[in-house]
């Protein structure tokens, strides 16, 4: 580790924000492989994997990440629950005491104390569980580890949880390799709500699992987030699922965010010709509307040598000269509604649904 | 030379005159395995008619991949096989379960006459040689060309599949290509023999979206220029939905429904049909809306349910029958066909029992 990797940021003073912002992200960015890979010689840039995302979530509400691989979704997630130290910008997170910390300039020994206030659930069930822990253990380890070592209350605890996230009090006893996936990702979601967290990162919490188990998965979050006013940040590629569990969504595209506003707004009115290309490119359930010519043209460009200009428009069909040379700001169109692209008030675009904006 | 065999008169459910490129009956495949007996494939029946394109969907361990296998007579250890795969070439109709798996045969038809692309092309081509090389080896094993006449013809497929730069990619290694070149190039590959079935398994699942609908595209391209017949297996119903001629539903080994695709779409009759297409999250769907589920999971190949083997997650399950008798095939429609016990009406329509639809089936998880 060099002396660069380990320099915290300055805790700054705390924006204004409205009392029922739980999360503000502000600039967030992440580059990898500019000081790490010095002594290698073998990697010539920096990888701006996220490069300056904002967005706010809501207490009780989701927001959902949207994007290809490769756009820095799971990286911005990974850099507010702190598995990765941001390269910049701020995640304030508001306590439960009312007070707005920003997790990226806190040292992870400060963090601990709020750690249980934000929890996250994995994609993997089969990977995220430890194989040689029952399911009691799994569940019960984030309780004791915050000081609760009491037997009969830990059982207790995670006989509840369990029984909440639709699984039984004597599953407790056994292993992870007895149950399918849809019930490991349950046994994932009843060890983060075991310190009753007010925010909970999922990162693409139910694309391992078969679609009717999916819809049971969706529907407990949804449960979940009603009992408990739990707010969410997912992370995932299907928009139909997207559109099922969120408030909001913001569109992300080589590192950067392209869009950002109410879901169903930005998917029946895309302001940003990837989102109308990405919603363009979603697989009809319906054999009577076969989609053509909607296909995008090449495919999406590596953060390690992004595009001139705005990132998208070698891939956009309505680029300027102006969109090849200058990057477009991130800015708010609307009340709400964010948008990076030059053009983005005179297209008509289409989206998906005939919601008013 | 094997013995002719007369291709089979086309089950009700065809309803073009075209003979069958592929008309399997009957096929069973089973496991063994220190446990018990893996019952895959429970009996199931289908035609692929050339130039048309059948989808096979289905969640996890229905048995979509290994009915693949099957027909490639890939087969893994401890599996036994029985049936019919009857098979329409050039050279007559012959049943390949009559070939052993590693047979002069069957080598010389997998490959040549039906080929199939993997989901994962990252692993199904070597890293180690280029992608030139691999469908240079590929044309030299089934057709006596020379090596620049086969990099001709590799180049040409390569162009076929819309890659960009074919005489470059010729000379790159997999790893050095996009998830989405790849596939074409798995592709251009698999055509290189010009096969007339195209057998793909899951081929945009580890796909980007953008670049999914591209592949899907070339594939229905692909279609419509040669007269090739294409079987394409995936659980999306969204894939299915805008690729597939003919659908055939699988649930643990069986067949459930299959049907032209708009029919089955538009009228599903199967519960386990109703209950797929209603649990898909949809783009249209209003924000924070919860989606229809079936209770439980898909249970274990090894605990195959009596009877129906759907009873047990079925919202229309009616007792004492679906637990006991496995259910007969029943026609609904020209070429759409489900095995259910639920009546069906003159009009075609199964009896609804309870809306398999119901946002508020019960949703409760089995103890494994």
């Amino acid at each position: 580790m060099n002396a660069a990797a380990l320099q915290i940021p300055v805790q700054s003073k705390p924006p204004i924000l409205p009392e029922d912002v739980i999360l503000s992200v502000r600039a967030l960015t992440k580059h990898f492989g500019s000081a790490d890979a010095r002594g290698l010689g073998s990697h010539d840039g920096v990888i701006r994997a996220v490069d300056e995302v904002s967005f706010d979530v809501y207490r009780g509400k989701t927001l959902s990440l949207v994007g290809e691989s490769g756009c820095g979704k799971t990286t911005t997630a990974r850099c507010i629950m702190r598995a990765l130290q941001p390269s910049g910008g701020n995640v304030w997170f508001r306590t439960s005491g009312g007070l707005l910390v920003d997790l990226a300039a806190s040292t992870l020994q400060a963090l601990r104390p709020l750690r249980p206030e934000f929890q996250m659930v994995f994609q993997d069930p089969y990977a995220s569980l430890n194989p040689r822990m029952s399911v009691y253990e799994i569940v019960s380890e984030p309780l004791v580890i915050n000081g609760i070592t009491d037997r009969g209350q830990l059982e207790q605890r995670v006989a509840l949880l369990l029984e909440r996230v639709g699984l039984q009090r004597s599953h407790m006893t056994r292993y992870p390799h007895v149950f399918s996936g849809g019930q490991r990702q349950r046994i994932g979601i009843a060890r983060a709500l075991a310190l009753q967290p007010r925010l909970i990162v999922a990162d693409e919490a139910v694309s391992a699992l078969d679609v009717s188990v999916q819809a049971q998965i969706l529907n407990l979050f949804l449960d979940l987030q009603d009992a408990f006013k739990l707010s969410y940040l997912f992370v995932a590629h299907d928009l139909g699922i997207v559109k099922h569990v969120s408030d909001d969504v913001g569109v992300m595209y080589v590192g950067q965010m392209v869009e950002l506003g109410a879901v169903e707004s930005v998917f029946s009115h895309p302001l940003h010709p990837y989102t109308a290309t990405l919603l363009a490119s979603i697989p009809k359930p319906d054999p009577k509307q076969r989609q053509r010519a909607s296909v995008a043209r090449g495919e999406v460009a590596s953060p390690r040598n992004p595009p001139s200009g705005c990132y998208f428009h070698p891939r956009c069909g309505y680029a300027t000269a102006q969109c090849r040379s200058i990057r477009p700001q991130w800015q708010e169109v609307m009340p709400g509604r964010f948008v990076r692209c030059h053009r983005a008030m005179e297209l008509n675009l289409q989206g998906v649904g005939t919601c008013a904006p | 030379m094997t013995r002719p065999i007369p291709m089979p008169e086309h089950t009700h459910l065809s309803c073009s005159t075209v003979q069958p490129v592929i008309a399997v009956r009957d096929l069973r495949v089973r496991f063994d395995d220190d446990d018990g007996t893996v019952r895959a494939v429970e009996g199931i029946s289908f035609d692929v008619l050339p130039g048309q394109s059948v989808g096979i969907v289905g969640e996890s361990g229905c048995g979509k991949s290994v009915t693949a296998r099957s027909i490639l007579r890939i087969e893994e250890p401890h599996c036994r096989a029985s049936g019919q795969i009857l098979f329409n070439s050039k050279a007559g109709v012959r049943d390949l379960m009559e070939f052993k798996p590693h047979s002069r045969q069957m080598r010389a038809i997998r490959g040549r006459d039906i080929a199939l692309v993997f989901q994962e092309p990252m692993t199904s081509f070597s890293p180690v040689h280029t992608i030139g090389s691999q469908i240079v080896e590929m044309i030299r094993l089934h057709k006596a060309v020379s090596r620049a006449e086969a990099r001709m013809r590799a180049l040409e497929r390569l162009r076929q599949v819309r890659t960009p730069h074919p005489e470059h990619i010729l000379d790159q290694y997999a790893w050095q290509l996009s998830g989405g070149l790849r596939q074409r190039a798995m592709i251009a590959m698999a055509l290189a023999c010009d096969p007339a079935v195209l057998i793909a398994d899951e081929p945009t699942t580890a796909l980007d979206v953008t670049t999914q609908a591209q592949v899907l595209e070339l594939l229905r391209a692909l279609l419509e220029e040669r007269q090739m017949a294409l079987m394409l297996i995936t659980h999306d119903l969204g894939v299915i939905a805008q690729t597939a001629d003919f659908v055939l539903v699988m649930y643990l080994g069986t067949i459930v429904e299959q049907g032209p695709v708009q029919e089955v779409f538009s009228a599903p009759q199967h519960p386990y049909t109703r209950a797929l297409l209603a649990s898909m999250p949809n783009v249209l769907a209003k924000p924070r809306t919860r989606i229809a589920t079936l209770r439980g999971s898909v249970p274990h190949p090894l605990n195959r349910p009596s009877g129906c083997a759907f009873h047990t997650r079925c919202p229309s399950a009616i007792p004492g029958i679906c637990q006991a008798v496995p259910p007969k095939v029943q026609v609904v429609g020209v070429g759409h066909e489900m095995a259910c016990h639920l009546e069906v009406e003159d009009d075609g329509r199964t009896r609804e029992r309870c809306s398999a639809a119901d946002p508020r089936a019960v949703e409760t998880t089995d103890p494994s």
